[in-house]
C-alpha cells in the first residue's frame, strides 16, 4: 500500500476510533442531542470551524479561484462569516437559551401549533436530504478517485463512519470527531500548503506569472468576466444560506455558557480567515506554476499529490476528507433529529420517556442514513439539479420567517407558513426558469435565491398583516423578548458561581474578542504586504 | 490588481472582525450592566450591615 494510502486510511481510522469511544458519554436523550448543554469552547470552537468548511471551500470554491481568478470569489466570504456571525450569535445564542433540542423547537414554541412546525421541517428534511446526498456522492467520487479504492469502499468507509459518528455518537460524536477533523484540517493550512509554497517560491508565481500571463485574473471579475450583478448576488445570497443554514445554527445548542458560545465564535472565524487566505492563495500559486488542470475543482488534489512527498499528500488528503465528512456529519445528524424528533415523535408518538427518545433519535439517524447511502449507491444523475437548490431552501424558506419571529410581534401562524412555503417554491421555480431551462433572465443576473427571500419576506409581511396572531404567540414572544438572551444565565451563573468566577469568564472572553481583531490585522498585514502591495 | 486585492483579503478579514465586534457589543450591553448592578446591590448590602454594626456599637 502507498504511503498517501497508509496516511489516509490511517488518520481515518484515529477518526472512527474517537468516534466510537465517545459513544460512552451517550446515557439519555439530552445527551444524544445536545451534550447535555456542557460541551466547552474547545469543542464549539472545533465543531463550528470544521462544519463551515465543506469540501466546497477547498474543491468547488478553490476550482473557480485556481481557474477563474482570486478575487472572484474570495470577495464572497465577507458575507460567509458575517452570516456565520450572525446564525452563531445571534440565531443560535438566542435558542441556545431556550434549551431546545432543534430548530424546530423554537419554532412549535413561537407559533405553539403542529402545522408551521411541520412545513418548517419538512423544509429542513427535503433540504438536507438533497445537500448531504451531493456532498457524500462528491466525497466519495473524489475521493475514490485519488485513493484508488473503489467508490462503494469509499462510501462504505463514510457510511461506517456516519453510523458511528452520529447513530452511536449523537451530537457527542459529531462534535468530538469535528473538534479531531477541525486540528487536521488546520495542518493542512498551517503546514502542507507552506510546504508547497517552500518548494515553489512561495507566492512569487501568483504575483509575477500570473499578471504577465492573465491579466484578469487579479480583476474583481477575473478570466470569466463575472458582470457586477453577479458578484452582488452571491454575496448576498452567502449571508442568508450561512446565516440560517441548521447544520451551523445547532452547533451553537450544545455550548456549556454563553460566553462558552461567544469565546469559540471569535476563535473558529480566526482559523476560518487562516484557513481561507491560506489555500486559496496557494492555489492562486499553483495556477502561476502548473495551469491547465482538468478538471478544475481537483486543482487541490493536485497541488498534494504533485508537490508534497506521498506519506504528507496522504494526510492533505485526510485533511480534505475532514472537510467533507465534518459538514456531512452534522448535517445527517441534523437531519436525523428532524425525521425522529421533529417529525415522527412530534404526529405519532409524544410523550416518549427519556430512554426511548434516545432509541428513537438513533433510529432516525440510521434511517436517514440508509435512505442517503442507497441515493448515492445508484448516483442519480437528475440528483444533481435537486442538490443545487435543496441547501439553499433555508435561506429562502427559514431565514425572513426566523428573523420575523424574533423581532415582530406581529407575525402570524399563516404569514410564517405562507413565507416559508412562497419563498421554498418560488425560489424552485425561478431556479429551474432562469438556470436550469434558461427561458428567463433574472434582473441584474441575482441569483434566484434573492428573489425567493424577497418573495418570502414579502408574504410573512403581508399574510401576516391581513390575519390576526393568536394570544398564546403573542404571549411567548413578549416572555421572550422581555430579557436579552443571557440575562437570566448570567444571574443564575453570579448565584451559583460567584459573580468573581463571571466577571473572570467575562474578562476572558474580552480578551479574547480583542486578541482577535488583533490576529486579524497581523494576519491580514502579512498578505496585504507579501501578495496584494507586491502586484502590479 | 493591488486595489482589488488589497480590497478582497481586507473583507475577508472584516468578516471576522464583525463577528468580534458582535462579541463586544454583547458583552458590553448585556453582561456589564448586569454585572455592575449585582455589584452595586452587594456593595450597597455590605454598607448597609457596616452601618448597622456601628449603630449597634454607638448605642452600647
Amino acid at each position: 500500500m502507498a504511503a498517501i494510502n497508509i496516511a489516509f486510511w490511517g488518520v481515518f481510522a484515529i477518526y472512527i476510533i474517537i468516534g466510537i469511544v465517545v459513544t460512552r458519554f451517550i446515557k439519555d436523550a439530552e445527551d444524544f442531542y445536545v451534550m447535555k448543554h456542557n460541551a466547552s469552547t474547545i469543542l464549539i470552537w472545533g465543531s463550528l470551524g470544521a462544519t463551515t468548511f465543506s469540501a466546497v471551500h477547498l474543491l468547488a470554491t478553490g476550482g473557480v479561484i485556481y481557474s477563474v481568478g482570486l478575487p472572484t470569489l474570495e470577495i464572497v466570504y465577507l458575507p460567509v462569516f458575517v452570516g456565520l456571525a450572525f446564525s452563531m450569535l445571534y440565531v443560535g445564542r438566542k435558542m441556545r437559551q431556550m434549551k431546545l433540542y432543534t430548530m424546530a423547537d423554537y419554532v412549535g414554541m413561537r407559533f405553539q401549533t403542529e402545522s408551521v412546525r411541520t412545513v418548517f421541517t419538512i423544509i429542513m428534511i427535503v433540504g438536507l436530504f438533497g445537500y448531504g446526498a451531493v456532498q457524500l456522492i462528491s466525497a466519495g467520487l473524489i475521493l475514490a478517485k485519488v485513493t484508488g479504492a473503489s467508490y462503494v469502499t469509499v462510501l462504505i468507509a463514510f457510511a461506517v463512519s456516519l453510523f458511528i459518528f452520529c447513530a452511536l455518537g449523537g451530537m457527542w460524536g459529531v462534535v468530538a470527531t469535528d473538534t479531531l477533523m477541525f486540528i487536521t484540517m488546520l495542518f493542512m493550512a498551517l503546514v502542507l500548503f507552506p510546504m508547497f509554497l517552500a518548494k515553489v517560491g512561495w507566492w512569487t508565481p501568483a504575483i509575477v506569472d500570473i499578471p504577465a500571463r492573465l491579466p484578469d485574473y487579479w480583476s474583481r471579475g477575473g478570466t470569466a468576466h463575472f458582470p457586477m450583478g453577479w458578484t452582488i448576488g452571491q454575496s448576498v445570497m452567502w449571508v442568508f444560506f450561512f446565516g440560517s443554514a441548521p447544520w451551523l445554527v445547532t452547533r451553537a445548542f450544545p455550548a456549556k455558557n454563553d460566553l462558552t458560545l461567544m469565546k469559540a465564535v471569535p476563535l473558529a472565524l480566526v482559523a476560518g480567515v487562516i484557513f481561507t487566505y491560506i489555500p486559496h492563495t496557494s492555489l492562486a500559486v499553483l495556477q502561476g506554476v502548473q495551469p491547465g488542470i482538468k478538471p478544475p475543482e481537483t486543482a487541490v488534489l493536485e497541488l498534494f499529490r504533485n508537490y508534497l512527498p506521498s506519506g504528507w499528500a496522504g494526510l492533505g488528503l485526510a485533511g480534505i476528507a475532514a472537510a467533507m465528512l465534518s459538514t456531512v456529519s452534522a448535517i445527517f445528524l441534523v437531519l436525523g433529529f428532524g425525521l425522529s424528533r421533529d417529525l415522527y415523535q412530534r404526529l405519532f408518538a409524544k410523550g416518549l420517556n427519556e430512554k426511548q427518545q434516545l432509541t428513537v433519535g438513533r433510529i432516525g439517524q440510521v434511517l436517514g442514513l440508509i435512505i442517503l447511502v442507497v441515493i448515492s449507491l445508484q448516483k442519480p444523475s437528475g440528483l444533481y439539479w435537486i442538490a443545487a437548490w435543496s441547501g439553499s431552501l433555508f435561506a429562502v424558506g427559514w431565514f425572513p420567517v426566523l428573523v420575523a419571529s424574533f423581532i415582530w410581534r406581529r407575525v402570524t401562524r399563516s404569514g410564517a407558513i405562507s413565507g416559508m412555503l412562497g419563498g421554498s417554491l418560488s425560489f424552485i421555480t425561478l431556479y429551474q426558469l432562469a438556470n436550469v431551462s434558461k427561458v428567463i433572465v433574472l434582473p441584474g443576473r441575482f441569483d434566484p435565491i434573492l428573489w425567493g427571500v424577497l418573495i418570502s419576506t414579502l408574504f410573512v409581511v403581508i399574510v401576516s398583516l391581513l390575519t390576526q396572531p393568536h394570544s398564546s404567540d403573542i404571549e411567548f414572544f413578549d416572555k421572550m423578548s422581555a430579557k436579552k438572551p443571557a440575562e437570566e444565565e448570567i444571574e443564575q451563573r453570579i448565584k451559583s458561581e460567584g459573580i468573581e468566577a463571571v466577571k473572570n469568564d467575562y474578562k476572558k472572553t474580552m480578551y479574547i474578542a480583542f486578541g482577535t481583531i488583533i490576529a486579524y490585522i497581523v494576519v491580514l498585514g502579512y498578505f496585504l504586504k507579501s501578495v496584494a502591495f507586491k502586484l502590479p | 490588481m493591488k486595489a482589488i486585492a488589497t480590497l478582497v483579503y481586507t473583507f475577508v478579514a472584516m468578516g471576522g472582525v464583525i463577528a468580534s465586534l458582535m462579541v463586544i457589543w454583547y458583552l458590553l450591553t448585556e453582561y456589564r450592566p448586569i454585572i455592575q448592578r449585582i455589584e452595586n446591590s452587594t456593595q450597597d448590602y455590605i454598607q448597609r450591615q457596616k452601618g448597622k454594626g456601628e449603630m449597634i456599637s454607638g448605642s452600647n
